[in-house]
Protein backbone atom coordinates (compact mmCIF):
# COMPACT_ATOMS: atom_id res chain seq x y z
CA UNK A 1 0.00 0.00 0.00
CA UNK A 2 1.40 3.25 -0.70
CA UNK A 3 1.40 6.62 0.95
CA UNK A 4 -0.16 7.83 -1.98
CA UNK A 5 -3.04 6.75 -4.48
CA UNK A 6 -2.50 7.51 -7.58
CA UNK A 7 -3.19 4.03 -9.45
CA UNK A 8 -0.24 5.00 -11.82
CA UNK A 9 2.50 5.40 -9.78
CA UNK A 10 0.86 2.83 -7.63
CA UNK A 11 1.44 0.40 -10.57
CA UNK A 12 4.85 1.04 -10.86
CA UNK A 13 5.18 -0.54 -7.19
CA UNK A 14 3.29 -3.45 -7.41
CA UNK A 15 5.77 -4.07 -10.60
CA UNK A 16 8.79 -3.82 -8.80
CA UNK A 17 7.36 -5.99 -6.03
CA UNK A 18 6.52 -8.17 -8.91
CA UNK A 19 9.66 -8.44 -9.62
CA UNK A 20 10.31 -9.55 -6.05
CA UNK A 21 10.78 -6.62 -3.89
CA UNK A 22 9.55 -6.43 -0.21
CA UNK A 23 6.03 -4.47 -0.20
CA UNK A 24 6.45 -1.04 1.62
CA UNK A 25 5.05 -0.48 4.53
CA UNK A 26 1.55 0.96 4.33
CA UNK A 27 0.77 4.72 4.93
CA UNK A 28 0.24 5.02 8.47
CA UNK A 29 3.77 3.35 9.45
CA UNK A 30 5.17 5.86 7.08
CA UNK A 31 3.60 8.52 8.66
CA UNK A 32 5.25 7.57 12.36
CA UNK A 33 8.54 8.95 10.99
CA UNK A 34 7.83 12.52 11.69
CA UNK A 35 9.71 15.61 10.85
CA UNK A 36 9.95 18.50 13.82
CA UNK A 37 8.86 21.56 13.16
CA UNK A 38 11.06 24.17 11.65
CA UNK A 39 12.93 26.27 14.78
CA UNK A 40 12.79 29.41 12.65
CA UNK A 41 10.89 31.25 9.86
CA UNK A 42 12.52 29.37 7.12
CA UNK A 43 10.87 31.99 4.53
CA UNK A 44 11.71 34.65 6.39
CA UNK A 45 15.59 33.46 6.30
CA UNK A 46 15.81 32.38 2.82
CA UNK A 47 14.01 35.85 1.69
CA UNK A 48 16.84 37.78 3.98
CA UNK A 49 19.62 36.28 1.65
CA UNK A 50 17.73 36.18 -1.12
CA UNK A 51 17.21 40.09 -1.04
CA UNK A 52 20.30 40.93 0.16
CA UNK A 53 22.02 39.63 -2.96
CA UNK A 54 23.96 36.79 -0.87
CA UNK A 55 24.11 33.70 -2.55
CA UNK A 56 24.09 30.84 -0.42
CA UNK A 57 27.83 29.69 -1.91
CA UNK A 58 29.24 33.40 -1.21
CA UNK A 59 28.90 32.33 2.56
CA UNK A 60 30.44 28.64 1.85
CA UNK A 61 34.05 28.10 2.00
CA UNK A 62 33.68 27.92 -2.04
CA UNK A 63 31.99 30.62 -2.27
CA UNK A 64 34.90 32.26 0.24
CA UNK A 65 37.46 31.22 -2.04
CA UNK A 66 35.79 32.74 -5.25
CA UNK A 67 35.30 36.30 -3.45
CA UNK A 68 38.95 36.35 -2.41
CA UNK A 69 40.08 35.27 -6.55
CA UNK A 70 37.67 37.76 -7.18
CA UNK A 71 39.58 40.38 -5.15
CA UNK A 72 42.78 38.95 -6.09
CA UNK A 73 41.86 39.89 -9.95
CA UNK A 74 40.69 43.44 -8.18
CA UNK A 75 44.01 43.68 -7.00
CA UNK A 76 45.69 42.19 -10.18
CA UNK A 77 44.08 45.47 -12.04
CA UNK A 78 45.05 47.80 -9.63
CA UNK A 79 48.18 46.58 -9.79
CA UNK A 80 48.01 46.80 -13.29
CA UNK A 81 47.38 50.21 -12.92
CA UNK A 82 50.12 50.94 -10.50
CA UNK A 83 52.47 49.50 -13.26
CA UNK A 84 51.36 51.63 -15.95
CA UNK A 85 51.76 54.60 -14.40
CA UNK A 86 55.27 53.55 -12.75
CA UNK A 87 56.16 52.66 -16.89
CA UNK A 88 54.55 56.05 -17.68
CA UNK A 89 56.83 58.03 -15.25
CA UNK A 90 59.84 56.04 -16.11
CA UNK A 91 59.05 56.89 -19.59
CA UNK A 92 58.75 60.53 -18.98
CA UNK A 93 61.95 60.58 -16.92
CA UNK A 94 64.01 58.76 -19.40
CA UNK A 95 62.78 61.29 -22.20
CA UNK A 96 63.57 64.32 -20.13
CA UNK A 97 66.59 63.33 -19.61
CA UNK A 98 67.33 62.12 -22.73
CA UNK A 99 65.85 65.47 -23.69
CA UNK A 100 67.53 67.37 -21.17
CA UNK A 101 71.02 66.08 -20.98
CA UNK A 102 72.50 67.89 -23.01
CA UNK A 103 71.32 71.03 -21.65
CA UNK A 104 71.22 70.07 -18.43
CA UNK A 105 69.34 73.07 -16.57
CA UNK A 106 67.65 72.99 -13.36
CA UNK A 107 64.44 74.85 -14.91
CA UNK A 108 64.13 71.85 -17.52
CA UNK A 109 63.87 69.48 -14.73
CA UNK A 110 61.57 71.06 -12.99
CA UNK A 111 58.80 71.32 -15.66
CA UNK A 112 59.45 67.94 -16.67
CA UNK A 113 56.08 66.11 -15.05
CA UNK A 114 53.86 68.71 -16.43
CA UNK A 115 54.89 69.91 -19.28
CA UNK A 116 55.25 66.43 -21.27
CA UNK A 117 52.69 63.57 -21.96
CA UNK A 118 53.19 60.28 -21.10
CA UNK A 119 53.32 59.20 -24.76
CA UNK A 120 55.50 62.37 -25.96
CA UNK A 121 57.60 62.25 -28.65
CA UNK A 122 60.94 62.46 -27.69
CA UNK A 123 60.39 58.67 -25.88
CA UNK A 124 60.11 56.86 -29.33
CA UNK A 125 63.17 59.05 -30.53
CA UNK A 126 64.60 57.96 -27.15
CA UNK A 127 67.36 55.11 -28.44
CA UNK A 128 69.02 57.90 -31.08
CA UNK A 129 69.22 60.57 -28.51
CA UNK A 130 71.13 58.65 -25.65
CA UNK A 131 73.33 61.33 -23.45
CA UNK A 132 76.53 61.36 -23.58
CA UNK A 133 78.58 60.17 -20.18
CA UNK A 134 78.32 62.87 -17.65
CA UNK A 135 81.16 65.06 -17.79
CA UNK A 136 81.28 64.88 -21.60
CA UNK A 137 81.27 68.04 -23.36
CA UNK A 138 77.80 68.72 -24.33
CA UNK A 139 77.16 69.65 -28.08
CA UNK A 140 73.10 70.45 -28.27
CA UNK A 141 72.54 70.58 -31.66
CA UNK A 142 70.30 74.15 -32.74
CA UNK A 143 67.91 72.01 -33.82
CA UNK A 144 66.51 70.16 -30.88
CA UNK A 145 63.38 71.47 -29.62
CA UNK A 146 64.54 72.65 -26.53
CA UNK A 147 65.44 76.99 -26.94
CA UNK A 148 69.24 76.58 -28.75
CA UNK A 149 70.01 80.16 -26.82
CA UNK A 150 70.60 78.34 -23.21
CA UNK A 151 73.30 80.15 -22.03
CA UNK A 152 77.11 77.78 -22.03
CA UNK A 153 77.32 77.59 -18.55
CA UNK A 154 74.68 74.89 -18.27
CA UNK A 155 77.28 72.86 -19.62
CA UNK A 156 79.24 73.83 -16.19
CA UNK A 157 76.28 72.15 -14.27
CA UNK A 158 76.59 68.74 -16.44
CA UNK A 159 77.60 66.60 -13.47
CA UNK A 160 74.92 67.65 -11.45
CA UNK A 161 72.28 66.75 -13.80
CA UNK A 162 71.67 63.15 -14.02
CA UNK A 163 70.67 63.00 -10.44
CA UNK A 164 68.24 66.23 -10.80
CA UNK A 165 66.76 64.36 -13.29
CA UNK A 166 66.08 60.98 -11.63
CA UNK A 167 64.73 63.22 -9.01
CA UNK A 168 61.72 64.61 -11.33
CA UNK A 169 59.74 61.55 -11.48
CA UNK A 170 59.84 60.99 -7.92
CA UNK A 171 58.80 64.53 -7.14
CA UNK A 172 56.16 64.44 -9.21
CA UNK A 173 55.17 60.85 -7.56
CA UNK A 174 54.86 62.72 -4.33
CA UNK A 175 52.73 65.18 -5.23
CA UNK A 176 50.24 64.35 -8.32
CA UNK A 177 50.26 60.33 -8.09
CA UNK A 178 46.96 59.10 -6.64
CA UNK A 179 48.51 55.55 -5.70
CA UNK A 180 51.24 56.72 -3.65
CA UNK A 181 49.41 57.96 -1.00
CA UNK A 182 46.43 56.24 -1.50
CA UNK A 183 48.32 52.81 0.14
CA UNK A 184 49.14 54.87 2.97
CA UNK A 185 46.30 56.34 3.63
CA UNK A 186 43.78 53.05 3.41
CA UNK A 187 43.69 51.74 7.05
CA UNK A 188 40.84 50.14 7.43
CA UNK A 189 39.62 46.61 5.99
CA UNK A 190 36.61 45.06 6.04
CA UNK A 191 35.55 41.73 7.45
CA UNK A 192 32.20 39.78 6.77
CA UNK A 193 31.67 37.24 9.78
CA UNK A 194 29.16 34.33 9.75
CA UNK A 195 29.35 30.89 11.16
CA UNK A 196 29.37 27.35 8.74
CA UNK A 197 26.61 24.82 8.28
CA UNK A 198 25.68 23.02 10.84
CA UNK A 199 27.07 25.31 13.53
CA UNK A 200 24.44 28.06 15.27
CA UNK A 201 25.21 31.77 15.80
CA UNK A 202 28.33 32.50 17.78
CA UNK A 203 29.57 35.31 19.48
CA UNK A 204 32.35 37.26 17.77
CA UNK A 205 35.62 38.44 19.14
CA UNK A 206 38.32 40.06 17.50
CA UNK A 207 41.60 40.51 19.60
CA UNK A 208 39.80 39.79 22.06
CA UNK A 209 37.30 42.99 21.52
CA UNK A 210 33.15 41.35 21.21
CA UNK A 211 31.65 42.53 17.82
CA UNK A 212 29.20 41.21 17.97
CA UNK A 213 26.64 38.03 16.81
CA UNK A 214 26.97 35.81 13.47
CA UNK A 215 26.11 36.95 10.95
CA UNK A 216 28.03 40.17 10.79
CA UNK A 217 27.90 42.18 7.71
CA UNK A 218 30.61 44.77 8.23
CA UNK A 219 33.44 44.97 10.83
CA UNK A 220 36.54 47.53 9.92
CA UNK A 221 39.77 46.67 11.06
CA UNK A 222 43.37 47.47 10.41
CA UNK A 223 45.15 45.84 7.90
CA UNK A 224 47.55 42.88 9.12
CA UNK A 225 47.24 40.04 11.26
CA UNK A 226 44.19 39.07 13.92
CA UNK A 227 42.36 36.54 15.87
CA UNK A 228 39.01 36.12 15.70
CA UNK A 229 36.81 33.47 18.36
CA UNK A 230 33.75 32.23 17.85
CA UNK A 231 31.91 31.61 20.51
CA UNK A 232 28.86 29.19 20.70
CA UNK A 233 26.04 29.01 23.61
CA UNK A 234 27.27 25.62 24.40
CA UNK A 235 30.32 26.89 25.72
CA UNK A 236 32.62 25.72 22.90
CA UNK A 237 34.69 28.27 20.82
CA UNK A 238 37.18 28.39 18.43
CA UNK A 239 39.83 30.83 17.94
CA UNK A 240 42.06 31.17 15.08
CA UNK A 241 44.29 34.31 13.23
CA UNK A 242 43.79 35.62 9.94
CA UNK A 243 45.46 38.26 7.68
CA UNK A 244 43.54 40.92 5.82
CA UNK A 245 45.13 43.66 3.47
CA UNK A 246 44.46 46.83 3.22
CA UNK A 247 40.84 47.92 1.47
CA UNK A 248 40.24 44.41 1.58
CA UNK A 249 37.09 43.01 2.55
CA UNK A 250 36.98 39.17 3.22
CA UNK A 251 34.68 36.54 4.46
CA UNK A 252 35.25 34.77 7.71
CA UNK A 253 33.38 31.56 8.70
CA UNK A 254 33.80 29.84 11.92
CA UNK A 255 35.38 27.50 12.47
CA UNK A 256 38.45 28.91 10.65
CA UNK A 257 39.82 25.75 11.03
CA UNK A 258 37.60 24.99 7.74
CA UNK A 259 38.70 28.34 6.06
CA UNK A 260 41.98 28.92 4.09
CA UNK A 261 43.66 32.01 4.58
CA UNK A 262 45.73 32.38 1.45
CA UNK A 263 47.17 35.55 3.11
CA UNK A 264 48.67 33.44 6.03
CA UNK A 265 52.40 33.21 6.21
CA UNK A 266 51.98 29.67 7.59
CA UNK B 1 -4.15 9.39 9.20
CA UNK B 2 -3.93 10.57 12.74
CA UNK B 3 -3.71 14.23 13.39
CA UNK B 4 -0.40 15.53 13.44
CA UNK B 5 0.97 16.46 17.24
CA UNK B 6 1.13 20.21 18.02
CA UNK B 7 4.61 20.22 18.79
CA UNK B 8 6.41 18.39 16.58
CA UNK B 9 4.94 16.32 13.72
CA UNK B 10 4.12 16.28 10.54
CA UNK B 11 5.19 13.82 8.82
CA UNK B 12 2.45 13.85 6.01
CA UNK B 13 1.21 17.53 6.87
CA UNK B 14 4.56 17.75 4.91
CA UNK B 15 4.62 15.13 2.84
CA UNK B 16 1.38 14.63 1.64
CA UNK B 17 -0.25 18.06 1.43
CA UNK B 18 -3.18 19.13 -0.08
CA UNK B 19 -4.48 19.50 -3.60
CA UNK B 20 -4.97 23.05 -3.35
CA UNK B 21 -1.74 24.14 -1.93
CA UNK B 22 0.72 21.53 -4.04
CA UNK B 23 1.86 24.48 -6.77
CA UNK B 24 2.18 27.86 -7.25
CA UNK B 25 -0.15 29.78 -9.36
CA UNK B 26 0.81 30.56 -12.94
CA UNK B 27 0.84 34.51 -12.70
CA UNK B 28 2.65 34.04 -8.89
CA UNK B 29 5.09 31.98 -11.06
CA UNK B 30 6.23 34.20 -13.35
CA UNK B 31 6.64 37.06 -11.48
CA UNK B 32 8.72 35.11 -8.67
CA UNK B 33 10.71 34.28 -12.33
CA UNK B 34 10.96 38.32 -13.02
CA UNK B 35 12.42 38.35 -9.30
CA UNK B 36 9.80 40.24 -7.84
CA UNK B 37 9.60 39.88 -4.06
CA UNK B 38 6.10 39.18 -3.19
CA UNK B 39 6.15 36.34 -5.34
CA UNK B 40 9.50 35.10 -4.55
CA UNK B 41 8.42 35.35 -0.94
CA UNK B 42 5.17 32.97 -1.96
CA UNK B 43 6.86 30.64 -3.54
CA UNK B 44 9.09 29.92 -0.53
CA UNK B 45 5.86 29.61 1.55
CA UNK B 46 4.22 27.31 -1.00
CA UNK B 47 7.31 24.75 -1.49
CA UNK B 48 8.91 25.02 2.58
CA UNK B 49 7.12 22.73 4.30
CA UNK B 50 7.60 20.08 1.65
CA UNK B 51 11.31 20.65 0.92
CA UNK B 52 12.03 21.10 4.36
CA UNK B 53 10.81 17.79 5.33
CA UNK B 54 12.59 16.19 2.74
CA UNK B 55 15.96 18.15 3.71
CA UNK B 56 14.92 17.10 7.43
CA UNK B 57 14.60 13.11 6.00
CA UNK B 58 17.54 13.26 3.68
CA UNK B 59 19.73 14.64 6.58
CA UNK B 60 18.44 12.38 9.50
CA UNK B 61 19.93 9.80 8.60
CA UNK B 62 22.93 10.95 8.60
CA UNK B 63 23.07 12.83 12.00
CA UNK B 64 23.39 16.33 10.62
CA UNK B 65 20.17 17.65 11.19
CA UNK B 66 21.60 20.76 12.51
CA UNK B 67 22.16 21.26 9.18
CA UNK B 68 18.40 21.06 7.55
CA UNK B 69 17.77 24.97 7.90
CA UNK B 70 21.09 25.83 6.40
CA UNK B 71 20.27 23.88 3.61
CA UNK B 72 16.82 24.40 2.90
CA UNK B 73 18.07 27.79 2.36
CA UNK B 74 21.04 26.87 0.48
CA UNK B 75 18.04 25.25 -1.86
CA UNK B 76 16.01 27.37 -2.18
CA UNK B 77 18.36 30.39 -3.16
CA UNK B 78 19.88 26.92 -6.08
CA UNK B 79 15.95 27.48 -7.14
CA UNK B 80 15.61 31.49 -7.27
CA UNK B 81 19.47 31.51 -9.42
CA UNK B 82 17.61 28.81 -11.79
CA UNK B 83 13.81 29.45 -11.66
CA UNK B 84 14.47 31.82 -14.66
CA UNK B 85 14.90 28.89 -16.99
CA UNK B 86 11.97 26.81 -14.90
CA UNK B 87 9.54 26.59 -17.96
CA UNK B 88 5.91 25.18 -16.96
CA UNK B 89 5.31 23.71 -20.50
CA UNK B 90 8.47 21.23 -19.36
CA UNK B 91 8.65 17.91 -18.25
CA UNK B 92 8.66 18.55 -14.60
CA UNK B 93 6.36 20.17 -12.48
CA UNK B 94 7.01 23.14 -10.42
CA UNK B 95 7.18 20.95 -7.11
CA UNK B 96 9.37 17.61 -8.66
CA UNK B 97 11.62 20.81 -9.95
CA UNK B 98 11.99 22.13 -6.84
CA UNK B 99 12.53 18.89 -4.84
CA UNK B 100 14.95 17.62 -6.97
CA UNK B 101 17.02 20.77 -6.71
CA UNK B 102 16.95 20.59 -3.08
CA UNK B 103 18.04 16.72 -3.05
CA UNK B 104 21.18 17.64 -5.10
CA UNK B 105 21.73 20.06 -2.68
CA UNK B 106 21.48 17.69 -0.13
CA UNK B 107 23.35 15.09 -1.82
CA UNK B 108 26.14 17.21 -2.48
CA UNK B 109 26.41 18.12 1.26
CA UNK B 110 26.53 14.68 2.59
CA UNK B 111 29.33 13.81 -0.08
CA UNK B 112 31.11 16.29 1.60
CA UNK B 113 32.82 15.68 5.23
CA UNK B 114 30.29 16.31 8.00
CA UNK B 115 30.88 19.42 10.68
CA UNK B 116 31.29 18.38 14.14
CA UNK B 117 29.40 16.36 15.87
CA UNK B 118 26.42 18.15 17.93
CA UNK B 119 24.20 15.98 20.01
CA UNK B 120 21.10 14.65 18.67
CA UNK B 121 17.97 17.09 19.96
CA UNK B 122 15.61 14.53 21.53
CA UNK B 123 11.81 16.68 20.98
CA UNK B 124 9.38 14.89 22.61
CA UNK B 125 6.17 14.93 20.55
CA UNK B 126 2.66 15.40 22.13
CA UNK B 127 0.34 12.69 22.53
CA UNK B 128 -2.30 12.76 19.85
CA UNK B 129 -5.48 13.43 21.26
CA UNK B 130 -7.32 10.44 21.94
CA UNK B 131 -4.09 8.04 21.49
CA UNK B 132 -3.29 5.45 24.10
CA UNK B 133 0.21 5.84 25.49
CA UNK B 134 1.28 2.06 24.52
CA UNK B 135 0.04 2.96 20.82
CA UNK B 136 1.76 6.07 21.00
CA UNK B 137 4.70 4.48 21.74
CA UNK B 138 4.82 2.00 19.28
CA UNK B 139 4.27 4.68 16.84
CA UNK B 140 7.73 6.33 17.79
CA UNK B 141 9.47 3.00 18.15
CA UNK B 142 7.99 2.48 14.51
CA UNK B 143 9.11 5.65 13.33
CA UNK B 144 12.46 5.15 14.33
CA UNK B 145 12.90 2.11 13.19
CA UNK B 146 12.07 3.66 9.40
CA UNK B 147 14.82 6.33 10.54
CA UNK B 148 17.19 4.13 11.73
CA UNK B 149 16.20 2.07 7.90
CA UNK B 150 16.49 4.83 6.12
CA UNK B 151 19.84 5.93 8.08
CA UNK B 152 21.04 2.72 6.86
CA UNK B 153 20.94 3.40 3.19
CA UNK B 154 23.38 5.47 0.79
CA UNK B 155 22.30 9.10 0.30
CA UNK B 156 21.48 7.94 -3.29
CA UNK B 157 19.02 5.16 -2.03
CA UNK B 158 17.80 7.28 0.94
CA UNK B 159 16.72 10.33 -1.50
CA UNK B 160 15.32 7.71 -3.99
CA UNK B 161 12.96 6.45 -1.00
CA UNK B 162 11.90 9.09 0.51
CA UNK B 163 11.25 11.28 -2.64
CA UNK B 164 8.83 8.67 -3.80
CA UNK B 165 7.04 7.28 -0.17
CA UNK B 166 6.73 11.10 1.16
CA UNK B 167 7.02 13.21 -1.67
CA UNK B 168 5.01 11.14 -4.40
CA UNK B 169 7.22 11.40 -7.26
CA UNK B 170 6.89 8.41 -9.74
CA UNK B 171 9.94 6.64 -11.18
CA UNK B 172 10.67 8.75 -14.00
CA UNK B 173 10.39 11.98 -11.87
CA UNK B 174 13.09 10.28 -9.15
CA UNK B 175 15.25 8.99 -12.23
CA UNK B 176 15.28 12.92 -13.04
CA UNK B 177 16.12 14.10 -10.03
CA UNK B 178 18.86 12.21 -9.16
CA UNK B 179 20.01 12.43 -13.39
CA UNK B 180 20.16 8.20 -13.02
CA UNK B 181 18.38 5.72 -15.34
CA UNK B 182 14.81 3.96 -14.29
CA UNK B 183 16.56 0.89 -13.91
CA UNK B 184 18.69 2.80 -11.29
CA UNK B 185 15.83 4.11 -9.18
CA UNK B 186 14.26 0.71 -9.01
CA UNK B 187 17.21 -0.81 -8.15
CA UNK B 188 17.77 2.03 -5.02
CA UNK B 189 13.77 1.79 -4.19
CA UNK B 190 14.08 -2.20 -4.00
CA UNK B 191 17.08 -1.96 -1.59
CA UNK B 192 15.53 0.92 0.48
CA UNK B 193 11.99 -1.21 0.92
CA UNK B 194 14.61 -4.60 2.02
CA UNK B 195 16.72 -2.16 4.81
CA UNK B 196 12.74 -0.85 5.57
CA UNK B 197 11.31 -4.67 6.04
CA UNK B 198 14.45 -5.61 8.07
CA UNK B 199 14.04 -2.74 10.45
CA UNK B 200 10.39 -2.94 10.96
CA UNK B 201 10.57 -6.82 11.40
CA UNK B 202 12.90 -6.20 14.80
CA UNK B 203 10.83 -3.39 15.69
CA UNK B 204 7.83 -5.96 15.69
CA UNK B 205 9.91 -8.64 17.20
CA UNK B 206 11.24 -6.62 20.01
CA UNK B 207 7.45 -5.86 20.56
CA UNK B 208 6.21 -9.30 20.93
CA UNK B 209 8.79 -10.07 23.86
Amino acid sequence: MRIHEDDDERDEDRELELEGAPQLPDRELLAAWTVPEPAIDLAERVMEHVEAGLPASETSEEGATSMEDRRRGGYGWALVGVAMVAAAALVLGLSQLWRSEPRVTAPVVVTVPVAVPVASPPASHAPSELPPAPGTPVQTPPSQAEPASEPPETTAEAPKSPKATSKAPRAGRGSKDPFAPKVDEAKTATLRIGTGRGYGPAKVYIDGRYVGMTPIMNVKVAPGRHTVKFAWSDGGSETSSFTVEDGQTRTLKGPMKALEDPYSPE
Amino acid sequence: MSTPSKAGVTALAHANPEPTERELPGDTLAAAQRGERWARRALVHTYQGRVHALVWRLLAGAGRQDQVEDLVQDAFLRVFQALPRFTVAGPARLSTWILSIATRAVIDELRRPGPRKTPLEVVEDELAGGERPDVHSERRAMGRAIEAAVASLSPEVRAAFVLRAYHELDYAEIAQALEVGLGTVKSRLWRARAALQEHLQEVRQEARR
